[in-house]
């Protein structure tokens, strides 16, 4: 009987209060939704069996953990919010003669619709959506989907269990502080007085300091595997910066405005700088987690579009030809190779259109004055890639008619800049006759020029140069010296199904005849790329959904217990003498300050940081700079717009409370 | 003429679909003459606050006409309403209205910083002001730092320091203990003993004692006034008493 009073009461108070629950409620089955959809993605079966599935489950399996951390952090953060608007009904039925136990076994009623609504609708959803993610990833990995439902026990009863431990969780957080608290403290709840806020002026001066060097380290960090290690360090910086200087530096400023009296005592400052010094208090962490959370999104979203957009070009780059054949072997092999792979072609019907054979002799230099000195260990000075072959070869891919004696050279510089006329290499001189264009794309070679780094091109006269050259490379580097290379390149016009079967002949002609070499076929190639950079465009979007919604729903929870707060503001200052548009463009202003202001911090950062990550970026292999420019501007204008109707809608519903007598 | 002239006011209210109709205030007629010290006296509902809030153009009358200082309330635009009642009149609470989010210095400030004056010249209002009030020490603290009498003073000063031409005061005691209560008092009789013209509501027999007169509203109408003419403040609150006892036991106003 009593447990039937309570049960309604609770679905009673749940009404009552749809304002902050609804909210909290979609927030709760979505999260579950999304959770339960990736989490099933990573099981399913017949993602596995796909082309590149593996790849993209493993990614999957990472977003999971993802979004389970972020269910518990985020679902414990907005209880709070929803805990702290209560507080005053709570403190009412105390007074009215509830006990502690019988508030605990309301909130536990409480907790178990919402558990039980959330759950149901959640897993619902989940299961019917999940569908149409799967028919995404088999369209990001081009594969053939079957029909049918998909439902995963596992990841049901992981669901269940994450979101039934968070619900425990929340109740018994929620339960030990109502506990702890008096019903007078209960009533009064949010309307305590609040105290003003202390300068810590410590904590603003090491934030700046943290966030200045982050940015330093941001823009002047060149290097890119130093850009690599210093990345974290970084990031871990500017977010120690973001949180101080919100937290300390915001109220520092404020109270330095408060100081300059001519300032101060202005109609629009007025009002303003002592309303911002008390929202910043109480606003200060959450406005700064929103700013992490924006950069991090603005970051993960813009890099993971511009690999996708820019995996073709990434994918021209890395394999410049359609077949690329690179073989270790020895000289006698190196042109039977060649003849062997023109009959594989032949035999399977595959027609060779932009064909380059080369042999050539790769090693690392470090540069002396003109003098290249090849040796193993590197020091402190960065070793420069060398190519060396012959005139025959490069004639044979340009077309051109060069011929050299014996102490001249040709010389192609790949991204670097060396400004040679005479090249000493193993103790000999080389004049060089000439400085030609890169005429091949760095990926053809085996060991060869890096994407990043660059190398430099040697031709050398003849065939006798070049061993003589090979010779003495092979006493420098001993047991480690590499047999002079081979690479071979075409382009093939034959349809996608034919180049994918060929490559399993080319490598299986390669096993038999003992061939050390490996060869790539860029259709099949593409594939793997696809599931590489779709499955992280895909998780960045996916991660990117939730925490837009994470961000929208605490700005939407700090708009609401804001109007509530300057209700009474408003009527005072009504009252002493302010017209309702003076309030109104106040409150516009401070809101629109507290609003906009992790967006505006979040796209600075992302500014700053776009340097470093276009460096680390560059390495991973995308060097298209202009499109990443374009993909992180695209994602700041898409959650800026995003952001302002989310602005709009909250701004509605506040007004409305703050009109409200 | 009188500084404050209330001419057969009449306000009723509608509920939603405009089904009941409420009388709130009918057919009120009075003056206030400058420098007077008036108490409006009546039980909860009696409509002192619609009358209030009328006089201090937050609400509008549905008839009748109030006159300011040669100006009629009706006749000013929306938009100059806010200017008007921070020059013309200043307010004093039952709940203190005070912002929690400004000193005490910046609360009393607050009008004067909203009429666009100079610091300096803020200044230069404050000191006599809070010496007189006797709350000096508490300007730079917080609201929440300070007790409902020093509470109630500072409010009283952010109303004294445009200077305005009337202090309307709703309940001005209604939160206070006795102590404080007799201190506001003290004050109020203070500054109109300076000229300041006072119209305070409240249902206190004892701070309506000491007024220069009383008026008496029941049911939205004007039913008695008393002057106190040579009373001491002893014999007014008699007099007071009596008549709310009359009120109380059904004396009608016809």
């Amino acid at each position: 009987m009593t447990n039937f009073f309570y049960a309604r009461l609770s679905l009673h108070s749940l009404r009552k209060n749809r304002k902050i629950y609804v909210p909290y409620l979609l927030t709760c089955i979505v999260t579950i939704t999304m959770f339960y959809m990736i989490h099933s993605l990573s099981e399913n079966g017949s993602i596995a069996a796909m082309h590149g599935g593996s790849t993209l489950q493993g990614t999957l399996n990472f977003g999971s953990v993802v979004v389970g951390l972020f269910a518990v952090i985020f679902l414990f953060y907005t209880n709070s919010f929803v805990i702290k608007h209560r507080k005053k009904e709570f403190g009412l039925y105390n007074v009215l003669g509830m006990e502690k136990r019988h508030l605990g076994l309301l909130l536990l009623f409480e907790t178990v619709f919402l558990w039980l609504f959330s759950l149901v609708l959640g897993l619902a959803f989940g299961v019917l959506l999940d569908k149409l993610m799967y028919l995404i990833v088999a369209l990001i990995l081009r594969s053939d989907y079957g029909a049918g439902f998909f439902l995963s026990w596992k990841s049901m009863l992981v669901t269940l269990a994450l979101f039934s431990a968070i619900f425990i969780g929340i109740y018994l957080l929620s339960f030990v502080r109502i506990r702890i608290s008096q019903p007078i403290e209960l009533i009064k709840g949010e309307n305590q007085g609040e105290k003003e806020p202390k300068t810590r002026h410590l904590m603003a001066i090491v934030g700046a300091i943290c966030l200045v060097t982050g940015y330093a380290l941001a823009i002047l960090t060149k290097d890119s595997v130093s850009a690599f290690e210093l990345f974290f360090v970084a990031v871990l910086l500017v977010i120690l910066g973001t949180y101080f200087l919100f937290v300390a530096g915001s109220i520092a400023l404020l109270k330095l405005l408060k100081k300059n009296k001519k300032f101060y005592y202005k109609t629009n400052h007025f009002t303003s700088v002592s309303g911002m010094t008390y929202r910043m208090k109480q606003n200060s962490v959450g406005l700064a987690s929103i700013c992490i959370l924006f950069t991090m999104l603005l970051v993960t979203l813009s890099t993971t579009t511009s690999f996708m957009v820019g995996r073709d070009d990434m994918l021209a780059q890395r394999y410049p030809y359609d077949v690329i054949v690179q073989a270790n072997t020895t000289e006698s092999a190196n042109s039977k190779l060649v003849e062997d792979i023109h009959a594989l072609l032949e035999e399977n019907g595959l027609t060779p259109d932009r064909e380059v054979a080369c042999k050539y002799l790769p090693f690392q230099a470090f540069q002396n004055g003109n003098e290249l000195i090849a040796k193993r260990e590197a020091g402190m000075e960065t070793p420069i890639i060398l190519i060396v072959l012959t005139a025959d070869a490069y004639n044979r891919i340009t077309g051109e008619n060069k011929t050299l004696s014996k102490d001249e050279m040709l010389l192609a510089e790949s991204k670097l800049e060396y400004d040679l006329s005479t090249v000493r290499l193993f103790d000999r001189d080389y004049s060089v006759k000439e400085k030609v264009d890169p005429f091949v794309p760095d990926a053809f070679f085996a060991n060869g020029v890096s994407q990043v780094l660059g190398g430099l091109y040697l031709v050398v006269s003849d065939d006798i140069t070049l061993s003589e050259i090979y010779g003495q490379y092979q006493s420098v580097y001993g047991e480690n010296a590499l047999s002079v290379q081979l690479s071979y390149g075409a382009d093939v016009t034959d349809s996608k199904e034919k180049q994918l079967a060929f490559q399993g002949m080319l490598a299986s002609m390669l096993r038999e005849k003992n061939y050390n070499a490996r060869a790539f076929v860029r259709a099949a190639q593409a594939d793997q790329y696809m599931s590489a950079y779709g499955g992280a465009f895909f998780l960045g979007v996916y991660l990117g959904f939730l925490f837009l919604m994470a961000t929208i729903l605490i700005i939407y929870y700090k708009q609401i217990s804001e109007g509530y707060e300057d209700q009474r503001r408003f009527e005072i200052m009504q009252k002493v003498g302010m017209s309702y548009a003076e309030v109104k463009k106040s409150i516009n202003s401070q809101i629109l300050l507290v609003f906009f202001m992790p967006l505006v911090m979040a796209g600075i950062h992302v500014g700053f940081a776009f340097p470093m990550i276009n460096t680390i970026m560059r390495m991973l292999g995308l060097i298209n700079t202009k499109l990443f420019a374009l993909c992180s501007l695209g994602c700041f204008a898409l959650f800026s717009i995003v952001y302002v109707i989310v602005y709009l809608l909250t701004a509605k519903v506040y007004y409305r409370i703050v009109k409200k007598k | 003429m009188a500084l404050l002239s209330v001419q057969n006011l009449g306000k009723i209210y509608s509920s939603r679909l405009g089904g009941n109709q409420v009388t709130a205030l009918d057919g009120v007629t009075f003056t206030v003459e400058r420098g007077e010290y008036v108490a409006i006296m009546g039980e909860s509902g009696s409509g002192k606050t619609t009358l209030l809030n009328i006089l201090a153009a937050l609400d509008q009358p549905t008839s009748g006409s109030v006159n300011l200082d040669g100006k009629l309330l009706s006749e000013i635009g929306e938009k100059e309403i806010a200017a008007f009642r921070r020059d013309n009149l200043g307010f004093v609470f039952q709940e203190f209205n005070l912002l929690d989010t400004f000193t005490v210095k910046d609360n009393i400030f607050l009008p004067l910083v909203l009429a666009k004056k100079e610091y300096a010249e803020m200044e230069r209002r404050l000191a006599p002001i809070a010496a007189r009030l006797g709350i000096r020490e508490i300007l730079e603290k917080y609201p929440y730092e300070i007790s409902g009498g020093q509470k109630q003073r500072a409010a009283v000063a952010r109303a004294l320091i445009t200077s305005p031409k009337l202090i309307l005061a709703d309940e001005p005691t209604g939160a206070l203990d006795s102590r404080s209560t007799d201190s506001l008092l003290d004050v109020f009789e203070g500054i109109n003993r300076v000229g300041q013209t006072i119209l305070m509501v409240t249902h206190s027999t004892k701070a309506a004692s000491r007024a220069g007169r009383v008026l008496f509203i029941k049911d939205g109408k004007l039913f008695h006034q008393i002057y106190r003419g040579e009373n001491t403040n002893e014999e007014l609150y008699c007099k007071i008493s009596d008549t709310l006892t009359l009120l109380a036991t059904g004396g009608r106003n016809d």
